[in-house]
């Protein structure tokens, strides 16, 4: 075949009985929403005096509905309304989010003192993350108004006062450090008045009576513990991905997880913007086992064994150092890259042996990196933790000598490798845990003193060394709750609150270190305004290849002891530690990678699953997923396989933090916890292991959202290949900017219509995503969720293909399926100029306006779904159920309808979680059909700021919510009516394409095309790899 | 017998009373006619030089004045001056009274910890006008209440023809039936007496045709009550439901002429238009604790919710309990109205959506506040086309209207009837 193809999964590119059977309907099943009723209508009988009855009961019942009289409404105005505070306006506070190794300089907005939307701040103000956030900041919103919080102290099951705590622990905490030691035990803190408070809280305690243990769930202790060794600093240094012309990431997930990734996507993505003016880009090889996004993102990806990433760094070392070479030819390629550009390149590594870390630290100084693209002048605080923290608690509780544990913003009963912590807890005389939320350490706690929500605290944080950042309150804090801090403090005997400690510490610590303002309160009150403030940067290291050649042979001695069969155990871009587990919203985003939602399972290569019988579903009808037991040294899950293209023969990889079983709800532990399979090696936890697998027998079914949605269907009314995404190399791009979107200008001049075309008087709205920016990291999904009050429908509705995000990214693979190339496509609706979903609406609930917005009314609606089967691009969300209780007359007359969607038993429906919706967006009842906006009431918004003002309409007036979220500044928006507009000039950018443009639906999101750094063009491979026979 | 005489008697009872009532009222009149402009203009003046701190009855920032001539002349003469020309003096400058070392006048002084404004411009009738009405300030008041109980009457009158229209049409329609009734009756009756003998004739009711035409008038009529009903559906025009506070629109809107967004400040800024909250009714009723017409009882109520101890004049902590009022204005939760493209961007009055408020004893709702009224309105209302930068980019109607293919440039022509400027 000469074309280039496309697919999702296998079961496209193979084109599975099943698949086109799903592909080719409108809706992946039949109705079955009422189930035994359905039944009785569709099987038994019905008289006519039944059909009477049935509209006799359905009229009155309507009658009985509609007449009820309106409800009387109260109108209830603030007693002194505080001067910022105008109902109907948004306010925005600069904060500042962290939790467990997470950073992100944010702006929050409030409507009527509630937060409901987490926005990146201005880049002068977000040194670090420059204005793009993370999923998980985008979601935590959400677990501010979790009904599953802790309202009050507690002493086991039991309900107490502060005062009763205060008093009780106060006398515990004594008597433990008089006859032994108290250790405080968290993640990594970056907050520099924190430590303080800790420190003092110590002090009170006794010299040597108290310990702070440093824990962070995915471990980052290799990396420390290496530079430690290297430059004499237990500290992770600034990587500027922004400066380097090569980077080569060994197993580093840098755009998804690894160390900073909001920031490395902000800096990664603006060396790979190509333009007719800016041609170069950064070259990006990445040599990785389980697929990420980062591979997946890179120009060349070598797919290699988990044992491979450790002897390639060997290589890699050998090659630089002029010292030897590969075996595979593509790392000596690489090597030879990483030589032409000394001191522009980089190399990282995400593993966690301190040797892997010690020859990358090796690599990057024969090839000069230290001071260009690896500074010591701003270190990050974020990872802090030491493997050896959990080890030492648990034998300083059995032996004794550690009497009082206190646990803050860590779970190391659920993250740690080793067993025995809550059992070891028992014997201590007090152990608290600050958690506010359920999780298996709070409950192995004697105490439980909840901690505010970050939205509701005072603090600071410290992510990089001298990059300051404030963290305000947005909302009063909802339940009993008490800041950690202002216990800590008074534990410590010291008056005042921890916001006045803060202020002293600035005052004493920080003030002096800046000239921009003169008094401490103009200082401090710039820092709370703006968010953050820049000190003086600091600071060099001298690298020391003391250990350099110990640690090249240890490599290679673990790299051959993993064997065969080899199992990598991730974080994953949703889930975190585990953390996050009980957020719904991170939960049902769809896995980058594999496009999973709810749990996890073990990755494998397809082409094994298939040789080894895994694969219990060939013609893909079932959608069942065998279930397998992995072994590690004993410990062992059971989980089901799920081929990911991209991942080597013999090579399996689990995400951590899944399977939580101390949550609020049961579907919130979906999954298997995978921390036991961790193993350490010299105190440090090592994430690659040799594993065993075998059969269970077992199926299970998987939320895999891989299938949904298709747009791609080949024979399709004889459309032989639907053009969706397009791509093109470096090398072609600098002959020809159109490279790879050549057939576009046919395309455009084939365009004729019978249809008159629309009027676009004043604005009409574009938007332009540059596939080559997008990471597919998914904080655009969340950003969505939250601002459009898009319902989470759980894992049964997903199997159901039911999800309801209004945007997804399509992940489409092409080339040999052993290690594919990969193309993120945020797909969303098209606003189509001549949209095919209009002119089969019977009621015209979806039509045209003038600013060329592809309208919904949810209130015309009546759920013909005749759009949603028209849609080419399968953007359209039907509501099956009332996800979001917006239905009044469900909330009046009993709880539910039929339905057990997530929704409801995650206690969505609540008051108090409703809160988190978005006043400005109509909440959708059952029935109705939904769809991306373009954001409308942003749009509306900014116009009405330019009314007010007089003046025109900027491109910064409107941002929409998943532009502004994006990491990597993949999408732009603005009128296209403006010919100054940052749109308009990309919509005219060669690179510019719409997706089945061939249909003539003129989309108004249009894509750049894919630019890969690269030579070679890879080779079609046709191997029917289902039916492969062995 | 009993009930007719009790009847009378009732009657009797209510003329006296009526012919009491209209000589007391008269009287009034008649002995107050010959003062009463300068008691009105002693009122004006009052109310706009002394009200802020000054009641007539009760202790404000000021005291108390009624009986204020009555203790400066008890102060006696002084430098030749009678108490009432002191009392001229101290208020038109006080400090001109207290320099020449009048005793009382400097008692008076040190009475307040807040200094008296002074008022030079006031002529000595102004101050006596002023005094006039201190002294009486309930003299021609009393009128008042009897000319609101007879517009009360008017208002209950104007629902009744409507009901009386339809009993005198039944009761004809009643009376044609019983008519036919008896007519058919006394025809059968002479016709038997005749020996005539009967044909059986279908009754017309059982006829098909009129059948026919019930059943068609009967779903005509069915299907446009239903379709009309329906329609109206959560429709509330004219609702005007009772409030915490009988706050008067009618009185500080329109008497008092209070700018609707000095109450209502974020009309014009944001989404919604504020309520009020009670720090905005403090700025006056520190000073203002008595209305016209219900006294103290509902300003205390105020006082109350925001928790003002109106003897110390200080807020009390912990006492405050916010005022639940009646929404009137309910719009369903699909539509997205913002009042600030309507008052700050298109200059729309407030009374153009919710009426003559500033006549409204109680507050209704004007408007029906259906989809069909919005569309007419856009339709119908120009938008601010040429003073407005912001429509400068609307560059072909700009044309349009520069070649006279249109002659004005409402909400409908730049899109305000599509879905999605309403629905989101």
């Amino acid at each position: 075949m000469s074309e280039k193809i496309y697919w999702k999964g296998i079961e496209e590119k193979e084109q599975l009985e099943g698949y086109r059977a799903i592909a080719e309907k409108e809706f992946a099943e039949e109705l079955p929403v009422l189930g035994s009723i359905t039944e009785a209508i569709t099987t038994e009988k019905s008289s006519r005096k039944d059909f009477l009855k049935m509209l006799g009961f359905s009229t009155t019942a309507a009658v009985i509905a509609a007449s009820c009289e309106m409800p009387v409404r109260k109108s209830i105005p603030y007693i002194w309304r505080p001067e910022e505070i105008a109902p109907g306006i948004a306010n925005f506070y600069a904060t500042t989010f962290y939790q467990g190794g997470d950073y992100g300089a944010v702006l929050v907005k409030t409507r009527e003192g509630r937060p409901i939307k987490i926005e990146g701040r201005a880049a002068k103000n977000a040194r670090v993350t420059k204005g793009g956030t993370s999923a998980r900041a985008q979601a935590s919103v959400l677990s501010l108004y979790d009904g599953a919080r802790f309202r009050n102290p507690k002493k086991g099951k039991e309900n107490i006062t502060w005062d009763v705590a205060d008093k009780e622990i106060g006398e515990k905490l004594k008597g433990a450090a008089a006859s032994g030691k108290v250790v405080f035990f968290s993640s990594s803190i970056i907050s520099p008045s924190t430590k303080a408070v800790i420190a003092e809280f110590g002090t009170s305690l006794g010299a040597g009576k108290f310990e702070h243990l440093v824990h962070d769930g995915i471990s980052y202790s290799g990396i420390l513990d290496a530079n430690e060794k290297s430059f004499g600093k237990r500290l992770v240094p600034s990587y500027n991905f922004g400066a380097a012309k090569v980077i080569v990431g060994v197993g580093a997930d840098f755009l998804g997880t690894w160390l900073s990734p909001v920031e490395f996507a902000k800096d990664y993505s603006v060396n790979r913007k190509v333009s007719k003016a800016e041609s170069d880009m950064s070259r990006h090889i990445q040599i990785e086992s389980v697929p990420t996004i980062t591979g997946y993102k890179a120009d060349t990806r070598i797919s290699v064994k988990p044992s491979e990433e450790l002897t390639s760094l060997v290589d890699l070392y050998n090659i630089v150092s002029g010292s030897g070479s590969s075996k595979n030819a593509k790392i000596n390629k690489a090597g030879k890259e990483l030589l032409e550009a000394k001191g522009a390149s980089l190399v990282v590594t995400g593993s966690n042996d301190v040797n892997a870390q010690l020859v990358a630290n090796a690599i990057n100084n024969a090839l000069g990196n230290y001071g260009t693209t690896i500074t010591w002048d701003r270190p990050y605080n974020t990872k802090q933790g030491s493997d050896k923290a959990i080890a030492s608690l648990i034998e300083g509780l059995n032996a004794g000598t550690i009497k009082g544990v206190l646990f803050y913003e860590s779970n190391p009963v659920f993250t740690s490798p080793v067993k025995g912590l809550a059992d070891a807890l028992k014997k201590a005389d007090v152990s608290v845990s600050f958690a506010n939320r359920v999780d298996e350490t709070s409950i192995a706690c004697s105490y439980i003193l909840p901690d505010n929500h970050w939205l509701e605290s005072w603090n600071d944080a410290e992510p990089k060394a001298g990059i300051l950042n404030t963290t305000q309150p947005t909302i009063s804090k909802l339940f009993d709750t008490r800041q950690v801090q202002d216990t800590l403090l008074k534990w410590a005997g010291k008056e005042g609150s921890y916001y006045e400690f803060i202020q002293k510490y600035w005052e004493s610590n920080f003030y002096g270190k800046q000239s921009t303002y003169s008094g401490f309160l103009s200082f401090w009150d710039n820092a709370v305004a703006d968010g953050e403030v820049e000190l003086p940067a600091s600071g060099t290291a001298s690298f020391n290849a003391a250990n350099v050649s110990g640690a090249v042979s240890a490599l290679s001695t673990t790299a051959s002891s993993l064997g065969d069969v080899q199992v990598k155990l991730y974080e994953s871009i949703a889930i975190g530690d585990g953390y996050w587990g009980d957020n719904p919203f991170l939960q049902e985003l769809p896995d980058p990678v594999s496009k999973v939602t709810w749990g996890n399972y073990i990755i494998a290569n397809p082409r094994w699953l298939n040789k080894n019988g895994y694969n219990i579903d060939p013609d893909f009808k079932t959608k069942e997923y065998a279930v397998a037991k992995l072994t590690v040294n004993g410990a062992s899950v059971e989980l089901p396989v799920v081929g990911v293209p991209g991942t080597p023969d013999g090579v399996f990889g689990i995400a951590l933090g899944y399977g939580r079983e101390a949550v609020a709800h049961p579907e919130l532990g979906v999954g298997k916890s995978a921390f036991a399979l961790l193993t350490s090696k010299d105190g440090n936890v090592t994430d690659v292991a040799k594993a065993t697998i075998e059969k269970t027998g077992k199926v299970e079914k998987v939320a895999i959202t891989q299938t949904h949605f298709n747009i791609t269907l080949k024979d399709l009314g004889g459309i032989k290949t639907r053009k969706t995404v397009k791509e093109t190399t470096l090398h072609e791009y600098k002959k020809d900017p159109a490279a790879g979107n050549e057939d576009r200008k046919e395309i455009l001049e084939e365009m004729v219509t019978l249809y008159y075309e629309h009027d676009y008087p004043g604005h009409h709205w574009s938007m332009v995503v540059d596939l080559n920016s997008c990471t597919g990291c998914g904080a655009c999904v969340t950003a969505c969720n939250v601002e459009n009050n898009v319902p989470v429908v759980g894992k049964d509705q997903v199997t159901r293909s039911r999800e309801m995000h209004w945007m997804r990214i399509d992940r489409y693979y092409t080339g040999e399926a052993d290690n594919p190339d990969v193309v993120f496509q945020p797909m969303l609706c098209q606003h189509c100029d001549n949209a095919p979903c209009e002119n089969v609406c019977p009621v015209a609930a979806t039509n045209h306006s003038s600013e060329g917005l592809n309208q919904m009314a949810y209130n015309r609606c009546i759920g013909t779904r005749y759009c949603a089967n028209n849609c080419p691009y399968k953007v359209r969300r039907f509501n099956w159920y009332d996800y979001q209780q917006a239905d009044a007359f469900d909330k009046k007359y009993g709880t539910s309808n039929d339905m057990n969607v997530a929704s409801e038993t995650l206690g969505l429906h609540e008051p108090l979680t409703r809160m988190v919706l978005n006043p400005d967006v109509t909440v959708r009842s059952r029935g109705v059909m939904e769809k991306c906006s373009f954001c409308v009431q942003r749009l509306q918004g900014g116009k009405l700021n330019a009314k007010k003002e007089n003046r025109v309409l900027n491109d910064s007036d409107i941002v929409v919510a998943c532009q502004s979220a994006c990491p990597a500044d993949a999408i732009t928006f603005g009128d296209r009516n403006n010919k100054e507009s940052a749109v308009t000039k990309l919509l005219h950018d060669e690179r510019a394409f719409g997706v089945i443009e061939e249909t003539h639906s003129m989309p108004n999101v249009l894509y750049l095309t894919q630019v890969r750094n690269r030579e070679e063009e890879k080779k079609y491979d046709v191997i029917d790899y289902y039916h492969e026979k062995v | 017998m009993k009930s007719e005489h009790n009847q009378r008697s009732i009657k009797s009872y209510s003329f006296k009373a009526f012919f009491a009532t209209l000589l007391v009222v008269s009287s009034l009149f008649a002995s107050a006619q010959d003062d009463k402009p300068q008691w009105e203009e002693g009122k004006s003046l009052f109310k706009s030089n002394c009200a802020a701190c000054h009641n007539p009855k009760a202790d404000g920032t000021g005291p108390a004045l009624a009986g204020v001539t009555a203790r400066w002349e008890a102060s006696g003469e002084f430098k030749g001056k009678s108490g009432t020309q002191w009392l001229r003096v101290w208020i038109k400058n006080w400090n001109n009274a207290v320099a020449s070392g009048n005793k009382y006048a400097v008692e008076m002084a040190n009475s307040r910890p807040a200094a008296m404004n002074v008022f030079v411009t006031l002529k000595d009738e102004d101050v006596d006008k002023i005094l006039l009405y201190v002294e009486n300030a309930d003299k021609y008041n009393k009128v008042a209440p009897v000319a609101a109980a007879a517009t009360d009457a008017v208002a209950t009158e104007d629902k009744g023809p409507g009901a009386s229209l339809y009993i005198f049409v039944s009761f004809l329609v009643l009376l044609v039936i019983i008519l036919i009734v008896v007519t058919n009756k006394l025809d059968t009756i002479v016709a038997k007496s005749k020996g005539e003998v009967l044909t059986v004739k279908t009754p017309f009711y059982k006829t098909t045709n009129f059948k026919a035409a019930v059943l068609l008038a009967a779903i005509v009529y069915g299907g446009y009550k239903t379709v009309d009903v329906v329609t109206h559906f959560g429709r509330q025009q004219g609702y005007s439901p009772a409030q915490p506070i009988r706050f008067s629109h009618a009185l500080h809107s329109g008497t008092h002429k209070i700018d609707c967004q000095y109450c209502h400040q974020t009309a014009n800024k944001g989404k919604n238009s504020n309520i009020p909250s009670l720090n905005t009714c403090m700025n006056c009723h520190k000073q203002v604790s008595k209305g016209p017409k219900y006294g103290t009882e509902e300003i205390a109520k105020i006082y109350a919710a925001v928790g003002w101890d109106a003897y110390n004049k200080t807020y009390e902590d912990g006492k405050a309990k916010p005022v639940e009022w009646v929404r009137i204005h309910n719009l369903p939760d699909h539509v997205a109205f913002n009042h600030a493209t309507h008052v700050n961007a298109g200059k729309v009055k407030c009374q153009t959506c919710h009426g003559p408020v500033e006549t409204m004893e109680t507050v209704y709702q004007y408007s029906p506040l259906s989809m069909g009224w919005c569309i007419n309105c856009h339709r119908n209302t120009e938008v601010q086309f040429a003073s407005n930068n912001y429509y400068s980019v609307y560059a072909k109607i700009h044309e349009d209207l520069k070649n006279k293919k249109i002659d004005k440039v409402t909400v409908a022509t730049v899109g305000g009837t599509e879905c999605q400027r309403c629905h989101y």
